[in-house]
């Protein structure tokens, strides 16, 4: 038995639980109002035993939000994510600044919270001058499930799966075995399946 | 809504599970490499002194008392007798097929053909005379299915448009078969521009593959180093120590040490066994294009980038080395270059060729604290030479040509005696 008290108090009763789901054991979701949250993600492929395979991503980013409701909150955030990626064999290095907006919907309000969540942003590339990658700007988009776990604090942990998307266009030269260079432009589309872990407090 | 809920979870399970390929295209330029086939004993075996020809693709230079050598890549070595440095005039061409790479020791030049590493007598600049010659040094014979062994490459730039599904970057990246032969030893054209300059002992500018120290050959290839012992019998391939780092450049002896320059290193190895060289201390430092020049208890390093070279980034520097102690190398200094190529030492001041931009020269009467004394604009060097005998005459190798300067009194100014272009 989840969730003894799924309902919120009503505000005329005790202003300070308006907008909160809280359980018998004195754990509780929010529902309403600001909130702020860090997370950090890596690609599911990192867990790949096969290194050579593998195509890393690493993100971290933090927001701010509003939640509307039990259900639906958005956010607006900032991130820095880096994604390896492969295409005809070459691989290619890319380092965005995110800035993003996004959505959440919780599918249900049981104590372990699961929820759907999206985002679409805006990657800035890295300086042209002395970075050891060398790419444009980007747009990027984000969606997956996760699950909200409740707690007695104000911070509550989270954890998602999701599948990004990052467009990226640059050049990148590489050096063949005879020592001649090789030349690549790209204009790709990336695809990474990531495990994101966070915080949120209000 | 159960279902509801049951059903988009799965469908973006589906849609994650589904979609983590990478889409896009990627443009590629490079070298497309053809394989050339050939009769290897046939090579060996032709005449070594041929008419002079014009220069047309150079490669190494050496500047001895009497004479300049410049190579003619894959071809051979254009002698050029400097007995008057006002007036050069080619007098010989040294037919060394498959040739990039030589170094020069008291009239004696060591340099590799194909397999093989030759010593050459040019003691008559007229009449070049085999000395001898170290068999398949550098690998074991590769052939085709006709017999006919495998003597270089072709290249050709390619440009192609490739999707995600192609898997193109192994014919040009990975390291197949066809590409595990000599060829690793060849410098990449990209790195170092075709006149690009440096042999011999004493005078020898900072950008050599081949070197030589107590009567052996050292030759450095992309990952390994080739000894031959130059022996009273002729030549003895005696050694080949694979794996002892990547990328590497140039390769110079001092005392009993090597050291040899890779795009993110200085490796000292000690020779005190020449035959077994030892490492002795790895100098770590960014990625770039690095001739190294080793004195007396210092090590001078330029560091090289430039945005689409093979050595990209925006780090142009001269390093300071304290090498007193080979075990624990220290950075002094790091001076900011425009361009660094090669240097030289002459007497106490370290001149450094700055490409395109000139040439600068340093104080170094505290060698571990150079202070810049002038830069000349009005010259375009790669590479600095000093003359072995005059001691203020100094070749420079630039995009043009080779030219050599009276250096004035002062070290102001310097003042052009020759050229040869090409």
């Amino acid at each position: 038995m989840d969730t003894v008290n799924a309902q919120s108090y009503p505000p005329d009763v005790n202003s300070q639980y308006f907008g909160v789901i809280q359980y018998d054991d004195g754990t509780y979701h929010d529902t309403y109002g600001f909130h702020y949250g860090f997370a950090i993600a890596i690609g599911l492929d990192d867990f790949s035993t096969d290194t050579t395979q593998h195509l890393g991503a690493a993100h971290i980013d933090s927001y701010l939000g509003w939640r509307f409701g039990k259900k639906v909150s958005l956010t607006s955030g900032l991130g820095f994510e880096f994604n390896e990626s492969r295409i005809a064999g070459f691989r290619f290095d890319t380092q965005f600044l995110t800035f993003y907006l996004g959505g959440r919907y919780n599918l249900t309000n049981t104590k372990y919270m699961p929820f759907v969540y999206g985002r679409v942003g805006y990657g800035f590339g890295p300086p042209q001058e002395g970075s050891i990658v060398n790419h444009d700007d980007g747009t990027n988009y984000q969606a997956g499930v996760g699950l909200t776990f409740p707690s007695p604090k104000p911070h509550k942990y989270f954890v998602a799966v999701a599948w990004h998307h990052q467009q990226a266009k640059g050049t990148e030269s590489f050096i063949d075995p005879l020592g001649n260079e090789i030349n690549t432009k790209y204009d790709i589309l990336i695809n990474r399946l990531v495990i994101k872990f966070g915080m949120e407090l209000n | 809504m159960v279902f509801m809920k049951n059903l988009l979870l799965g469908l973006i399970a589906f849609s994650i599970i589904g979609c983590t390929t990478d889409y896009g295209t990627v443009q590629v330029t490079y070298q497309e490499a053809t394989a050339i086939y050939g009769d290897i004993d046939e090579i060996r075996s032709q005449p070594l002194n041929e008419t002079i020809r014009e220069i047309n693709n150079p490669g190494k230079i050496y500047l001895g008392s009497d004479m300049i050598l410049i190579g003619e890549e894959q071809e051979g070595i254009h002698v050029i007798d400097n007995t008057d440095p006002v007036n050069p005039t080619a007098v010989n061409f040294i037919n060394i097929p498959g040739n990039r790479e030589f170094f020069v020791k008291d009239n004696k030049i060591f340099a590799e053909t194909y397999y093989d590493v030759v010593k050459i007598d040019v003691s008559d600049m007229q009449n070049a005379v085999l000395d001898s010659r170290a068999e398949f040094v550098f690998q074991d014979v590769w052939k085709n299915a006709q017999e006919e062994t495998l003597i270089g490459f072709s290249f050709k730039e390619v440009t192609a448009e490739l999707n995600q599904d192609d898997d193109f970057s192994k014919q040009v990246l990975a390291e197949n078969e066809i590409y595990l032969d000599y060829a690793k030893n060849i410098i990449p054209k990209s790195a170092l521009p075709s006149s690009f300059a440096g042999s011999g002992s004493k005078v020898s500018g900072t950008a050599n593959r081949v070197t030589y120290s107590d009567e052996h050959v050292y030759i450095i290839g992309n990952n390994s180093m080739y000894i031959v012992a130059d022996e009273a019998q002729g030549l003895n391939n005696i050694n080949k120590i694979s794996n002892i780092g990547e990328g590497m450049e140039t390769i110079f002896p001092y005392e009993n040490n090597l050291y040899v320059g890779s795009r993110s290193a200085v490796n000292i190895f000690n020779i005190t066994d020449p035959r077994q060289p030892e490492e002795a201390y790895e100098f770590n430092h960014a990625t770039a294009c690095d001739p190294v020049l080793p004195a007396d208890g210092v090590a001078y390093v330029t560091l090289r980038t430039a945005d689409f070279s093979a050595c990209p980034g925006n780090i142009n520097s001269l390093l300071v080395l304290d090498t007193r102690d080979i075990h624990d190398v220290d950075q002094k200094e790091e001076i900011a270059m425009s361009s660094p190529y090669g240097m030289t030492i002459k007497g106490n001041e370290l001149y450094v060729g700055e490409g395109e931009n000139g040439l600068k020269i340093f104080d170094i009467s505290d060698k571990y604290k150079p202070e810049l004394l002038r830069t000349i604009n009005n010259v375009k060097a790669y590479d600095v030479i000093p003359h072995p005998t005059i001691g203020n005459l100094i070749l420079t190798t630039g995009p043009d040509g080779v030219s050599q300067y009276l250096v004035n009194e002062n070290g102001e100014s310097l003042t052009l005696q020759s050229s040869i272009s090409y």
